[in-house]
Protein backbone atom coordinates (compact mmCIF):
# COMPACT_ATOMS: atom_id res chain seq x y z
CA UNK A 1 0.00 0.00 0.00
CA UNK A 2 1.10 3.32 -0.68
CA UNK A 3 2.43 5.75 2.28
CA UNK A 4 -0.33 8.61 1.32
CA UNK A 5 -2.66 5.18 1.54
CA UNK A 6 -1.07 4.13 4.74
CA UNK A 7 -1.81 7.69 6.38
CA UNK A 8 -5.37 8.21 4.76
CA UNK A 9 -6.16 4.45 7.10
CA UNK A 10 -4.60 5.68 9.64
CA UNK A 11 -6.43 8.88 10.12
CA UNK A 12 -9.79 7.29 9.55
CA UNK A 13 -9.32 4.38 11.98
CA UNK A 14 -8.31 7.19 14.79
CA UNK A 15 -12.00 9.05 13.99
CA UNK A 16 -13.44 5.84 14.15
CA UNK A 17 -11.93 5.05 17.59
CA UNK A 18 -12.44 8.51 18.62
CA UNK A 19 -16.49 8.36 17.63
CA UNK A 20 -16.52 4.84 19.06
CA UNK A 21 -14.89 6.03 22.45
CA UNK A 22 -17.12 9.30 22.34
CA UNK A 23 -20.34 7.37 22.37
CA UNK A 24 -19.38 5.21 25.13
CA UNK A 25 -18.72 7.95 27.55
CA UNK A 26 -22.33 9.39 27.19
CA UNK A 27 -22.97 5.23 27.16
CA UNK A 28 -21.77 4.99 31.07
CA UNK A 29 -25.66 4.77 33.43
CA UNK A 30 -25.37 6.89 36.78
CA UNK A 31 -26.37 5.45 40.28
CA UNK A 32 -28.23 7.33 42.02
CA UNK A 33 -29.52 7.37 46.09
CA UNK A 34 -31.98 8.81 48.51
CA UNK A 35 -30.56 10.53 50.99
CA UNK A 36 -33.48 11.72 53.19
CA UNK A 37 -37.02 13.01 52.80
CA UNK A 38 -37.23 16.81 53.32
CA UNK A 39 -37.95 18.69 56.47
CA UNK A 40 -41.45 19.35 56.88
CA UNK A 41 -41.80 22.61 58.07
CA UNK A 42 -45.17 22.48 58.90
CA UNK A 43 -45.18 23.24 63.02
CA UNK A 44 -46.86 20.27 65.28
CA UNK A 45 -49.56 22.42 66.54
CA UNK A 46 -52.78 21.81 66.59
CA UNK A 47 -53.17 25.32 64.08
CA UNK A 48 -50.19 23.52 62.10
CA UNK A 49 -52.25 19.81 62.05
CA UNK A 50 -54.89 21.58 60.14
CA UNK A 51 -52.09 23.27 57.44
CA UNK A 52 -51.19 19.34 56.89
CA UNK A 53 -55.03 18.35 56.62
CA UNK A 54 -54.96 21.06 53.71
CA UNK A 55 -51.81 19.83 51.98
CA UNK A 56 -53.12 16.35 52.30
CA UNK A 57 -56.54 17.15 51.34
CA UNK A 58 -55.79 19.60 48.53
CA UNK A 59 -54.59 16.67 45.99
CA UNK A 60 -56.87 13.98 47.78
CA UNK A 61 -58.67 11.63 45.38
CA UNK A 62 -61.29 9.22 45.24
CA UNK A 63 -65.10 9.36 46.25
CA UNK A 64 -65.99 12.23 48.32
CA UNK A 65 -62.30 14.06 48.12
CA UNK A 66 -63.94 16.73 47.13
CA UNK A 67 -66.17 16.71 50.19
CA UNK A 68 -63.24 15.94 52.07
CA UNK A 69 -61.35 19.43 50.76
CA UNK A 70 -64.38 21.47 51.22
CA UNK A 71 -65.02 20.16 54.65
CA UNK A 72 -61.44 20.66 55.83
CA UNK A 73 -61.32 24.42 54.33
CA UNK A 74 -64.15 24.60 56.25
CA UNK A 75 -62.26 23.96 59.41
CA UNK A 76 -59.35 26.12 58.40
CA UNK A 77 -61.65 29.32 57.99
CA UNK A 78 -63.43 28.30 61.27
CA UNK A 79 -59.97 29.27 63.43
CA UNK A 80 -58.10 31.62 60.40
CA UNK A 81 -56.13 33.47 62.51
CA UNK A 82 -53.99 30.63 64.32
CA UNK A 83 -54.03 28.63 60.88
CA UNK A 84 -52.57 31.61 58.77
CA UNK A 85 -50.07 32.03 61.23
CA UNK A 86 -49.06 28.61 60.86
CA UNK A 87 -49.04 28.97 57.03
CA UNK A 88 -46.74 31.98 57.74
CA UNK A 89 -44.57 29.83 60.09
CA UNK A 90 -44.33 26.96 57.75
CA UNK A 91 -43.54 29.60 54.51
CA UNK A 92 -40.84 31.56 55.91
CA UNK A 93 -39.31 28.00 57.85
CA UNK A 94 -39.47 26.34 54.34
CA UNK A 95 -36.14 25.56 52.18
CA UNK A 96 -36.14 28.17 49.67
CA UNK A 97 -35.74 25.13 47.06
CA UNK A 98 -38.78 23.65 48.61
CA UNK A 99 -41.00 25.64 45.33
CA UNK A 100 -43.85 23.62 45.59
CA UNK A 101 -44.11 23.43 49.04
CA UNK A 102 -43.78 26.86 49.46
CA UNK A 103 -46.48 27.94 46.37
CA UNK A 104 -49.02 25.34 47.94
CA UNK A 105 -48.39 27.10 51.26
CA UNK A 106 -49.83 30.81 49.66
CA UNK A 107 -52.29 28.83 47.79
CA UNK A 108 -53.67 27.85 50.87
CA UNK A 109 -53.84 31.01 52.63
CA UNK A 110 -55.13 32.56 49.55
CA UNK A 111 -57.87 29.77 49.46
CA UNK A 112 -59.45 30.69 52.96
CA UNK A 113 -60.73 34.31 51.60
CA UNK A 114 -60.32 35.86 54.95
CA UNK A 115 -59.41 38.62 56.26
CA UNK A 116 -56.93 37.43 58.45
CA UNK A 117 -54.28 35.95 55.65
CA UNK A 118 -54.17 39.61 54.45
CA UNK A 119 -51.01 40.81 55.97
CA UNK A 120 -49.43 37.53 55.31
CA UNK A 121 -50.55 37.86 51.86
CA UNK A 122 -49.21 41.04 51.19
CA UNK A 123 -46.23 40.52 52.53
CA UNK A 124 -45.76 37.53 50.19
CA UNK A 125 -46.82 39.66 46.86
CA UNK A 126 -44.31 42.39 47.98
CA UNK A 127 -41.72 40.48 48.36
CA UNK A 128 -39.03 40.74 45.51
CA UNK A 129 -38.05 37.43 43.16
CA UNK A 130 -34.69 36.81 43.61
CA UNK A 131 -31.96 36.49 40.95
CA UNK A 132 -32.12 33.56 38.25
CA UNK A 133 -30.14 30.41 39.68
CA UNK A 134 -30.19 28.14 37.18
CA UNK A 135 -28.52 28.18 34.26
CA UNK A 136 -31.15 26.42 32.13
CA UNK A 137 -33.99 27.91 30.43
CA UNK A 138 -36.18 24.74 30.96
CA UNK A 139 -36.02 25.17 34.83
CA UNK A 140 -36.21 28.95 36.34
CA UNK A 141 -35.82 29.50 40.12
CA UNK A 142 -37.11 32.81 39.21
CA UNK A 143 -40.36 31.46 37.66
CA UNK A 144 -40.90 29.65 40.99
CA UNK A 145 -40.14 32.46 42.88
CA UNK A 146 -43.14 34.40 40.56
CA UNK A 147 -45.69 32.42 40.53
CA UNK A 148 -45.53 32.25 44.27
CA UNK A 149 -46.09 35.89 44.28
CA UNK A 150 -48.89 35.59 41.35
CA UNK A 151 -50.71 33.20 43.22
CA UNK A 152 -50.69 36.05 46.86
CA UNK A 153 -52.04 38.33 44.52
CA UNK A 154 -54.72 36.35 42.96
CA UNK A 155 -55.12 35.82 47.22
CA UNK A 156 -55.56 39.66 47.23
CA UNK A 157 -57.60 39.68 44.32
CA UNK A 158 -60.23 37.59 46.07
CA UNK A 159 -59.92 40.07 49.40
CA UNK A 160 -60.52 42.65 47.51
CA UNK A 161 -63.55 41.45 45.57
CA UNK A 162 -65.09 40.74 49.43
CA UNK A 163 -64.62 44.76 50.29
CA UNK A 164 -61.13 44.93 51.49
CA UNK A 165 -59.73 48.15 50.93
CA UNK A 166 -56.46 47.04 52.42
CA UNK A 167 -56.47 43.90 49.79
CA UNK A 168 -57.08 46.59 46.72
CA UNK A 169 -54.20 49.02 48.08
CA UNK A 170 -51.64 45.79 48.13
CA UNK A 171 -53.20 45.26 44.38
CA UNK A 172 -52.24 48.73 43.75
CA UNK A 173 -49.10 48.23 45.64
CA UNK A 174 -48.33 45.22 43.09
CA UNK A 175 -48.65 47.23 40.25
CA UNK A 176 -45.19 48.42 41.21
CA UNK A 177 -43.57 45.28 41.79
CA UNK A 178 -40.00 44.37 39.91
CA UNK A 179 -41.90 41.68 38.27
CA UNK A 180 -43.55 41.82 35.47
CA UNK A 181 -45.71 38.79 35.29
CA UNK A 182 -46.66 40.12 39.14
CA UNK A 183 -47.63 43.63 37.49
CA UNK A 184 -49.86 42.06 34.92
CA UNK A 185 -51.67 39.82 37.38
CA UNK A 186 -52.69 43.07 39.61
CA UNK A 187 -53.90 45.25 36.95
CA UNK A 188 -55.87 42.28 35.67
CA UNK A 189 -57.56 41.64 39.37
CA UNK A 190 -58.22 44.65 39.66
CA UNK A 191 -59.73 45.14 36.16
CA UNK A 192 -61.72 41.99 36.93
CA UNK A 193 -63.11 43.95 39.84
CA UNK A 194 -64.12 47.35 37.98
CA UNK A 195 -63.04 48.64 34.89
CA UNK A 196 -63.65 51.79 35.57
CA UNK A 197 -61.96 54.84 33.49
CA UNK A 198 -61.07 56.18 36.92
CA UNK A 199 -59.08 52.69 37.73
CA UNK A 200 -57.66 52.52 34.53
CA UNK A 201 -56.47 55.74 35.15
CA UNK A 202 -54.93 54.97 38.50
CA UNK A 203 -53.39 51.80 37.35
CA UNK A 204 -51.94 53.27 34.47
CA UNK A 205 -50.59 55.96 36.66
CA UNK A 206 -49.10 53.15 38.76
CA UNK A 207 -47.20 50.83 36.70
CA UNK A 208 -43.64 51.55 34.65
CA UNK A 209 -43.97 54.30 32.13
CA UNK A 210 -43.70 51.98 29.12
CA UNK A 211 -46.31 49.69 29.98
CA UNK A 212 -49.45 50.89 28.68
CA UNK A 213 -50.10 48.00 27.17
CA UNK A 214 -50.72 45.74 30.03
CA UNK A 215 -54.03 47.30 30.27
CA UNK A 216 -54.79 45.68 26.65
CA UNK A 217 -53.76 42.12 27.83
CA UNK A 218 -56.70 40.12 27.94
CA UNK A 219 -57.86 37.15 30.03
CA UNK A 220 -59.32 34.17 27.44
CA UNK A 221 -60.19 31.14 27.34
CA UNK A 222 -57.90 28.17 25.97
CA UNK A 223 -60.58 28.07 22.87
CA UNK A 224 -59.53 31.69 22.11
CA UNK A 225 -56.34 31.15 21.13
CA UNK A 226 -54.90 29.70 17.85
CA UNK A 227 -53.77 25.94 18.42
CA UNK A 228 -51.39 23.70 16.62
CA UNK A 229 -52.05 20.98 14.69
CA UNK A 230 -48.86 18.86 16.02
CA UNK A 231 -48.87 16.83 12.26
CA UNK A 232 -47.24 19.56 10.73
CA UNK A 233 -44.79 18.59 13.21
CA UNK A 234 -44.23 15.04 13.39
CA UNK A 235 -40.73 13.57 12.56
CA UNK A 236 -40.54 10.69 10.11
CA UNK A 237 -40.42 7.97 11.88
CA UNK A 238 -43.26 8.81 14.20
CA UNK A 239 -45.09 9.48 11.16
CA UNK A 240 -44.49 5.78 9.90
CA UNK A 241 -45.07 4.35 12.80
CA UNK A 242 -47.75 5.49 15.57
CA UNK A 243 -47.69 4.44 19.20
CA UNK A 244 -49.89 1.90 20.87
CA UNK A 245 -52.95 3.47 22.75
CA UNK A 246 -52.71 2.98 26.25
CA UNK A 247 -54.72 0.10 28.47
CA UNK A 248 -57.56 1.47 30.47
CA UNK A 249 -56.57 3.10 33.86
CA UNK A 250 -57.69 0.87 37.07
CA UNK A 251 -60.72 1.42 38.15
CA UNK A 252 -61.97 1.84 34.42
CA UNK A 253 -62.76 -0.69 31.55
CA UNK A 254 -61.65 -4.43 32.13
CA UNK A 255 -58.93 -4.56 34.56
CA UNK A 256 -59.22 -4.91 38.34
CA UNK A 257 -61.58 -2.63 40.49
CA UNK A 258 -59.75 -0.50 42.16
CA UNK A 259 -60.00 -1.78 45.75
CA UNK A 260 -59.05 -4.67 44.36
CA UNK A 261 -55.84 -4.21 43.16
CA UNK A 262 -52.98 -5.14 44.78
CA UNK A 263 -50.45 -2.48 45.18
CA UNK A 264 -46.51 -4.11 44.36
CA UNK A 265 -43.26 -3.31 43.29
CA UNK A 266 -42.67 -4.63 40.19
CA UNK A 267 -40.45 -4.42 37.39
CA UNK A 268 -41.64 -3.38 33.88
CA UNK A 269 -42.47 -7.57 32.71
CA UNK A 270 -41.13 -6.39 29.12
CA UNK A 271 -37.22 -6.72 28.28
CA UNK A 272 -35.06 -4.16 29.73
CA UNK A 273 -33.06 -3.51 26.80
CA UNK B 1 -21.33 5.70 46.65
CA UNK B 2 -23.92 7.00 44.53
CA UNK B 3 -23.41 9.34 41.58
CA UNK B 4 -25.80 11.36 42.80
CA UNK B 5 -27.99 11.72 45.86
CA UNK B 6 -31.69 13.18 45.97
CA UNK B 7 -33.55 14.84 48.59
CA UNK B 8 -37.80 13.75 48.37
CA UNK B 9 -39.96 16.56 48.69
CA UNK B 10 -43.44 16.87 50.16
CA UNK B 11 -45.50 14.10 47.53
CA UNK B 12 -49.05 15.54 48.49
CA UNK B 13 -47.98 19.10 47.20
CA UNK B 14 -46.24 17.74 43.81
CA UNK B 15 -48.94 15.71 43.34
CA UNK B 16 -47.12 12.44 43.48
CA UNK B 17 -49.59 10.60 46.48
CA UNK B 18 -52.41 11.50 44.19
CA UNK B 19 -50.88 9.60 41.16
CA UNK B 20 -48.71 6.95 42.89
CA UNK B 21 -51.18 4.45 43.59
CA UNK B 22 -52.81 4.96 39.67
CA UNK B 23 -49.07 3.85 37.92
CA UNK B 24 -48.97 0.74 39.96
CA UNK B 25 -50.42 -1.24 37.61
CA UNK B 26 -48.62 -3.72 35.55
CA UNK B 27 -50.28 -3.28 32.68
CA UNK B 28 -49.63 0.27 32.53
CA UNK B 29 -46.34 -0.41 33.47
CA UNK B 30 -45.76 -2.46 30.69
CA UNK B 31 -47.36 0.26 28.09
CA UNK B 32 -45.13 2.97 28.96
CA UNK B 33 -42.32 1.42 29.56
CA UNK B 34 -42.04 0.69 25.98
CA UNK B 35 -44.35 3.94 24.70
CA UNK B 36 -42.11 5.53 26.04
CA UNK B 37 -38.64 4.24 25.06
CA UNK B 38 -36.98 3.80 28.55
CA UNK B 39 -33.89 2.70 27.84
CA UNK B 40 -33.50 -0.26 30.19
CA UNK B 41 -29.73 0.71 31.25
CA UNK B 42 -30.44 3.60 32.61
CA UNK B 43 -33.05 3.44 35.26
CA UNK B 44 -31.79 0.57 37.52
CA UNK B 45 -28.94 1.15 40.25
CA UNK B 46 -31.28 3.33 42.62
CA UNK B 47 -33.74 5.00 39.58
CA UNK B 48 -36.26 2.60 40.08
CA UNK B 49 -36.45 0.14 37.71
CA UNK B 50 -36.59 -2.30 40.63
CA UNK B 51 -38.96 -0.23 42.89
CA UNK B 52 -41.21 0.62 39.97
CA UNK B 53 -44.56 2.03 42.63
CA UNK B 54 -41.75 3.69 44.85
CA UNK B 55 -43.09 7.60 44.59
CA UNK B 56 -40.05 8.12 45.97
CA UNK B 57 -37.67 7.02 42.97
CA UNK B 58 -37.15 8.99 39.33
CA UNK B 59 -38.87 5.87 36.84
CA UNK B 60 -42.23 5.99 39.36
CA UNK B 61 -42.28 9.94 39.61
CA UNK B 62 -41.84 9.85 35.34
CA UNK B 63 -44.30 7.49 35.29
CA UNK B 64 -46.74 9.57 37.31
CA UNK B 65 -46.14 12.63 34.76
CA UNK B 66 -47.00 9.82 31.73
CA UNK B 67 -50.44 8.91 33.55
CA UNK B 68 -51.30 12.36 33.47
CA UNK B 69 -50.01 13.14 30.40
CA UNK B 70 -51.91 9.96 29.00
CA UNK B 71 -55.56 10.14 31.06
CA UNK B 72 -56.41 13.32 31.84
CA UNK B 73 -58.83 14.06 28.71
CA UNK B 74 -62.10 12.95 29.97
CA UNK B 75 -62.32 10.44 26.93
CA UNK B 76 -58.51 9.95 27.07
CA UNK B 77 -59.20 7.15 24.16
CA UNK B 78 -59.62 10.01 22.28
CA UNK B 79 -55.81 11.06 20.74
CA UNK B 80 -57.18 12.45 17.13
CA UNK B 81 -54.55 15.47 16.48
CA UNK B 82 -57.35 17.12 15.20
CA UNK B 83 -58.60 17.45 18.89
CA UNK B 84 -56.83 19.50 21.43
CA UNK B 85 -53.33 19.22 23.60
CA UNK B 86 -55.34 17.87 26.46
CA UNK B 87 -56.30 14.62 24.31
CA UNK B 88 -52.81 14.18 21.46
CA UNK B 89 -50.16 15.07 24.33
CA UNK B 90 -49.57 11.79 25.18
CA UNK B 91 -49.88 10.77 21.69
CA UNK B 92 -47.63 13.41 20.38
CA UNK B 93 -44.97 12.26 23.38
CA UNK B 94 -44.86 8.82 22.13
CA UNK B 95 -44.94 9.38 18.49
CA UNK B 96 -41.90 11.85 18.64
CA UNK B 97 -39.83 9.98 21.45
CA UNK B 98 -40.21 6.62 18.89
CA UNK B 99 -36.83 7.32 17.76
CA UNK B 100 -35.46 8.31 20.86
CA UNK B 101 -34.54 6.84 24.06
CA UNK B 102 -35.46 7.81 27.59
CA UNK B 103 -32.71 7.74 30.39
CA UNK B 104 -32.43 9.17 33.57
CA UNK B 105 -29.10 10.94 34.61
CA UNK B 106 -27.34 12.60 37.35
CA UNK B 107 -27.06 15.79 35.37
CA UNK B 108 -25.35 18.96 37.21
CA UNK B 109 -28.53 20.42 38.49
CA UNK B 110 -29.11 23.38 36.28
CA UNK B 111 -31.37 21.85 33.81
CA UNK B 112 -34.29 19.02 34.15
CA UNK B 113 -34.02 17.50 30.46
CA UNK B 114 -31.69 17.52 27.56
CA UNK B 115 -32.84 16.29 23.74
CA UNK B 116 -29.78 15.13 22.41
CA UNK B 117 -29.46 14.36 18.54
CA UNK B 118 -32.55 16.51 17.06
CA UNK B 119 -29.48 19.27 15.99
CA UNK B 120 -29.74 18.06 12.19
CA UNK B 121 -33.42 18.54 12.02
CA UNK B 122 -33.28 21.71 14.49
CA UNK B 123 -30.85 23.24 11.65
CA UNK B 124 -33.10 21.96 8.69
CA UNK B 125 -36.60 23.87 10.60
CA UNK B 126 -34.41 26.86 11.52
CA UNK B 127 -32.95 27.57 7.72
CA UNK B 128 -36.27 26.46 6.52
CA UNK B 129 -38.38 29.09 8.95
CA UNK B 130 -35.37 31.76 7.83
CA UNK B 131 -36.16 30.82 3.97
CA UNK B 132 -39.33 31.94 4.40
CA UNK B 133 -39.00 34.88 6.49
CA UNK B 134 -37.19 36.59 3.89
CA UNK B 135 -39.45 35.03 1.03
CA UNK B 136 -42.11 36.76 2.44
CA UNK B 137 -40.34 39.88 3.66
CA UNK B 138 -39.18 39.88 -0.14
CA UNK B 139 -43.14 39.20 -1.38
CA UNK B 140 -44.23 42.17 0.15
CA UNK B 141 -41.60 44.23 -0.88
CA UNK B 142 -42.23 43.37 -4.59
CA UNK B 143 -45.53 44.77 -3.74
CA UNK B 144 -44.57 48.44 -3.83
CA UNK B 145 -42.84 47.48 -7.88
CA UNK B 146 -44.64 48.73 -10.52
CA UNK B 147 -46.60 45.49 -11.91
CA UNK B 148 -44.85 44.91 -14.94
CA UNK B 149 -41.48 44.74 -12.99
CA UNK B 150 -43.00 43.05 -9.76
CA UNK B 151 -43.20 39.53 -11.71
CA UNK B 152 -39.77 39.40 -11.94
CA UNK B 153 -39.45 40.25 -7.93
CA UNK B 154 -41.41 37.71 -6.93
CA UNK B 155 -39.80 35.05 -8.98
CA UNK B 156 -36.35 35.86 -7.38
CA UNK B 157 -37.76 35.19 -3.97
CA UNK B 158 -39.55 32.32 -5.05
CA UNK B 159 -36.48 30.94 -6.87
CA UNK B 160 -34.41 31.92 -3.64
CA UNK B 161 -36.70 30.16 -1.02
CA UNK B 162 -36.49 26.71 -3.19
CA UNK B 163 -32.95 26.89 -3.24
CA UNK B 164 -32.78 27.91 0.50
CA UNK B 165 -34.59 25.61 2.07
CA UNK B 166 -33.10 22.68 -0.41
CA UNK B 167 -29.38 23.66 1.17
CA UNK B 168 -30.86 23.50 4.49
CA UNK B 169 -32.33 20.06 3.54
CA UNK B 170 -29.47 18.72 2.25
CA UNK B 171 -26.69 20.35 4.76
CA UNK B 172 -29.36 18.17 7.86
CA UNK B 173 -29.01 15.07 5.60
CA UNK B 174 -25.33 15.21 5.65
CA UNK B 175 -25.52 15.98 9.17
CA UNK B 176 -28.09 13.31 9.91
CA UNK B 177 -25.97 10.62 8.99
CA UNK B 178 -22.96 11.43 11.18
CA UNK B 179 -25.37 11.79 14.05
CA UNK B 180 -26.19 8.40 13.75
CA UNK B 181 -22.82 7.15 14.13
CA UNK B 182 -21.52 9.31 16.24
CA UNK B 183 -24.72 10.26 19.18
CA UNK B 184 -27.58 7.94 21.00
CA UNK B 185 -30.66 9.81 19.92
CA UNK B 186 -32.06 10.15 23.47
CA UNK B 187 -33.74 12.28 25.55
CA UNK B 188 -32.21 13.03 29.55
CA UNK B 189 -34.03 13.99 32.19
CA UNK B 190 -31.92 14.82 35.10
CA UNK B 191 -31.84 14.27 39.26
CA UNK B 192 -32.73 16.57 40.71
CA UNK B 193 -34.67 19.42 38.94
CA UNK B 194 -36.88 16.94 36.85
CA UNK B 195 -38.12 14.30 39.31
CA UNK B 196 -37.66 16.24 42.17
CA UNK B 197 -38.13 20.13 41.31
CA UNK B 198 -40.92 19.49 39.21
CA UNK B 199 -44.36 18.68 40.56
CA UNK B 200 -46.76 15.94 38.12
CA UNK B 201 -48.07 18.61 35.35
CA UNK B 202 -44.64 20.14 35.50
CA UNK B 203 -42.66 16.73 34.35
CA UNK B 204 -45.80 16.31 31.96
CA UNK B 205 -45.38 19.65 30.35
CA UNK B 206 -41.73 19.29 29.94
CA UNK B 207 -41.89 16.06 28.04
CA UNK B 208 -44.26 17.78 25.75
CA UNK B 209 -41.99 20.88 25.76
CA UNK B 210 -38.47 18.61 24.87
CA UNK B 211 -40.21 16.27 21.68
CA UNK B 212 -41.28 19.66 20.05
CA UNK B 213 -38.04 19.76 20.01
CA UNK B 214 -37.42 16.28 18.55
CA UNK B 215 -38.76 18.01 15.51
CA UNK B 216 -36.33 20.25 15.34
CA UNK B 217 -38.28 23.50 16.53
CA UNK B 218 -35.14 25.25 18.22
CA UNK B 219 -35.77 28.42 20.41
CA UNK B 220 -35.07 31.19 17.99
CA UNK B 221 -35.35 34.31 20.49
CA UNK B 222 -33.57 36.18 23.30
CA UNK B 223 -35.42 36.42 26.41
CA UNK B 224 -37.36 39.83 26.65
CA UNK B 225 -36.32 42.76 28.91
CA UNK B 226 -39.65 42.13 30.56
CA UNK B 227 -38.94 38.65 31.70
CA UNK B 228 -37.90 37.07 34.51
CA UNK B 229 -35.63 34.77 32.74
CA UNK B 230 -32.13 36.25 32.24
CA UNK B 231 -33.33 39.35 29.51
CA UNK B 232 -31.25 38.84 26.62
CA UNK B 233 -30.03 35.15 27.09
CA UNK B 234 -31.17 32.52 24.51
CA UNK B 235 -34.55 29.92 24.90
CA UNK B 236 -37.01 32.17 24.28
CA UNK B 237 -39.37 31.31 21.36
CA UNK B 238 -39.91 34.81 19.03
CA UNK B 239 -44.12 34.50 19.31
CA UNK B 240 -46.96 31.81 19.73
CA UNK B 241 -47.58 31.77 16.38
CA UNK B 242 -43.83 30.18 16.00
CA UNK B 243 -45.92 27.22 17.26
CA UNK B 244 -42.38 26.38 18.79
CA UNK B 245 -41.80 24.72 22.31
CA UNK B 246 -42.81 27.19 24.67
CA UNK B 247 -46.55 27.71 23.05
CA UNK B 248 -46.58 23.52 23.30
CA UNK B 249 -46.20 23.74 26.66
CA UNK B 250 -48.20 26.61 27.60
CA UNK B 251 -50.88 25.20 25.55
CA UNK B 252 -50.27 21.81 27.31
CA UNK B 253 -51.23 23.26 30.57
CA UNK B 254 -53.81 25.30 29.76
CA UNK B 255 -56.12 23.03 28.19
CA UNK B 256 -55.07 20.60 31.25
CA UNK B 257 -56.10 23.48 33.25
CA UNK B 258 -59.72 24.25 31.78
CA UNK B 259 -60.13 20.49 31.13
CA UNK B 260 -58.38 17.96 32.85
CA UNK B 261 -59.81 14.96 34.58
CA UNK B 262 -59.06 12.29 37.11
CA UNK B 263 -57.28 15.03 38.94
CA UNK B 264 -57.74 17.75 41.65
CA UNK B 265 -58.29 21.81 41.82
CA UNK B 266 -55.10 22.61 43.24
CA UNK B 267 -53.10 20.56 40.35
CA UNK B 268 -55.15 22.87 37.77
CA UNK B 269 -54.73 25.96 39.43
CA UNK B 270 -51.05 25.09 39.31
CA UNK B 271 -51.27 24.30 36.02
CA UNK B 272 -52.80 27.51 34.65
CA UNK B 273 -50.00 29.10 36.93
CA UNK B 274 -47.07 27.64 34.45
CA UNK B 275 -49.23 27.98 31.49
CA UNK B 276 -48.95 32.24 32.35
CA UNK B 277 -46.14 32.25 33.33
CA UNK B 278 -45.00 30.95 29.72
CA UNK B 279 -47.13 33.33 28.66
CA UNK B 280 -45.64 36.34 30.27
CA UNK B 281 -41.80 35.29 30.04
CA UNK B 282 -40.88 33.11 27.77
CA UNK B 283 -41.69 34.51 24.25
CA UNK B 284 -40.03 37.85 22.50
CA UNK B 285 -43.24 39.97 21.55
CA UNK B 286 -45.47 41.41 23.73
CA UNK B 287 -48.24 38.95 25.54
CA UNK B 288 -51.46 40.32 24.29
CA UNK B 289 -53.51 37.31 26.38
CA UNK B 290 -53.41 35.66 29.84
CA UNK B 291 -55.38 32.29 30.94
CA UNK B 292 -58.59 32.77 32.02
Amino acid sequence: MPRRGRVLLAIAAALVIGVLLRRRRFNVPDTVDKLVDADDPVPSTEAGSLVREFLRDMNASGDGADDVYGRTLARLRERAEPVVEAFANSYRAASRDAYNLRWALVYGAAKLEHPAALTFLREVARSPVPPEESDDHHFSTAKEESIIRTTAVEGLGRLAVGGEREAEEGLFEALSHPTFSVRVTAAQTLLEGDDSAATRNRILASLPANEAFVLEIRRVTVREVPQVDPREHLTPPARRSPSSAAPPPVGEGPGPPRSEFPAGRRPPTVPKD
Amino acid sequence: MADCTYTVPDKDVSGDNLYGPRICYQPFVDWAWKAFRFDGSFWGDGWGFDDCCNTDKPLARTFNAIWLLTYSAEDYGNEDYGSDALHWGSRFVRDQISGYDLRAKCGDGSANATTFGAGCTEYRETVKWDCTQYRDEGYRKCGSWPWWASWLCYAWYWVSNIVCVAWGYVASWVCAIGNEIATDKRIELYNTTFFYGLDVPGRAGTLVHECRHISGKAHDANFPSWSNRPPGKSGADSSWDYKGAWMYDALYNWWFYAEGSRTTQAIRDRAKADANDVILNCFATKPTFTVN
